[in-house]
């Protein structure tokens, strides 16, 4: 039963690292230290972004398995962090596998912040990045008001059934779209505007864990994170130039 | 005058960007640091592929510098502060030229754009591969997982 408990808090540990975007190794490392902690030695694991296998050999010939699908990915930085020192307390002893179950569920039953919140932020990091593009006051409202409808553009399309990995492509659509026809009446530079809206949809995490995944030798990850990075690329830059065309 | 306003607007949007992550507070201060400071490098380079890759090159190697001494995952630096440099303008200007149907400059600004996304991940291992094997341990119960 005890083993039970310190299998699924490890399992549930690499479930939460792999949908908050985390690299391969980190949700491999974290299970298996886990498990040791917990006094589950022969442990072994194999992730993949989309999903794990855990397993686990016990001392009297029987074997422990979880299998996860992991099918949403978002990007919660601060989860991982949490998960990091979670499995530390277990590793120095100083938390059980209860406590650590619980402390996860905790965890992974936070709630986003709102949307309105992620639009505001959203708006005010397109508008910087339009400024470090060279634009002025004006860009950086325009930019902010297309950035915004980017975020606020993500509901709706959810509640239309749009899959997760064509989103980019709607968001740069609506924001563009939105900057430029702001842009026929107050004008602006059309380059800043555009470049700082859409700056905040691109990429950036999967590039940097693909290539930290390629490093630690999880190629397949790896492979796999550059495709979703370049996909997400080209589907902005779809979004862009069907916008522009218009 | 100009280019400071540049690299500010650089440093507020890498905060910006780290809080849309839900990047945690503590580490906000350092990442947007280490955005402005690759940003004002990539500007003095002249914007250039070498200046992608050196100034990558100088926030990766912060960002796994700065993740060793507060015993942070290095991801959580390393995404936002990465950002300023990511090539969004080479990427519009692409799409522009190809909407304008002016090919010779859309495939030329492409390769620019590519060639920079190559040189980050290029110098983004460099910087891995220089800390994978080094452990600083600040506090005696440092363990390994960083």
């Amino acid at each position: 039963m005890q083993a039970e408990l310190a299998i699924d808090a490890a399992a549930l540990a690499a479930q939460t690292i792999l949908e908050c975007s985390g690299e391969i190794y980190r949700a491999e490392e974290t299970a298996i230290r886990m498990c040791g902690g917990f006094g589950l030695q022969n442990a072994e694991i194999i992730c993949f972004p989309t999903g794990f296998t855990l397993h686990v050999k016990m001392k009297d010939g029987t074997s422990l398995t979880r299998i996860k699908r992991v099918r949403d990915r978002t990007i919660r930085l601060r989860a991982l962090d949490e998960v990091n020192s979670i499995s530390r307390r277990c590793c120095d002893g100083s938390m059980d596998a209860q406590t650590a179950l619980r402390a996860l569920e905790a965890l992974r039953s936070e709630p986003s912040p709102p949307n309105a919140l992620k639009a505001l932020v959203f708006a005010i990091a397109a508008g910087f990045f339009s400024v470090m593009f060279g634009g002025g006051i004006k860009e950086f409202v325009l930019a902010a008001i297309g950035g915004a409808l980017a975020q606020a553009a993500v509901p709706p399309l959810t509640r239309l059934g749009v899959p997760v990995s064509l989103m980019s492509l709607f968001c740069a659509f609506a924001a563009s779209v939105a900057s430029l026809g702001l842009m026929e009446i107050v004008g602006g530079s059309q380059e800043a505007v555009i470049t700082g809206a859409i700056m905040p949809l691109l990429p950036g995490l999967a590039i940097t864990n693909a290539v930290r995944d390629t490093m630690r030798g999880d190629l397949v990850s790896g492979m796999a994170r550059a495709t979703e990075a370049l996909l997400s690329a080209v589907l902005i830059a779809a979004g862009v130039a069907f916008a522009l065309m218009l | 005058m100009n280019v400071l306003i540049q690299c500010l607007a650089a440093l507020f949007a890498s905060a910006a960007f780290g809080w849309l992550l839900a990047q945690p507070k503590q580490t906000m201060l350092y990442t947007s640091l280490i955005g402005l400071n690759g940003y004002v490098i990539f500007l003095l380079m002249g914007q250039t592929a070498m200046a992608y890759f050196i100034s990558s090159l100088v926030v990766g190697l912060l960002c796994e510098l700065t993740a060793r001494v507060l015993r942070m995952a290095t991801t959580l630096f390393l995404v936002s502060a990465i950002i300023p440099l990511v090539p969004g303008l080479g990427l519009y200007r692409t799409m522009m030229y190809l909407a304008q149907e002016n090919f010779s400059m859309a495939v030329t600004t492409g390769v620019d754009t590519l060639t920079g996304i190559g040189a980050i991940a290029l110098s983004l291992t460099i910087a891995t591969a220089i800390f994978s094997r080094i452990r600083i341990n600040v506090r005696p119960d440092a363990s390994p997982a960083d």
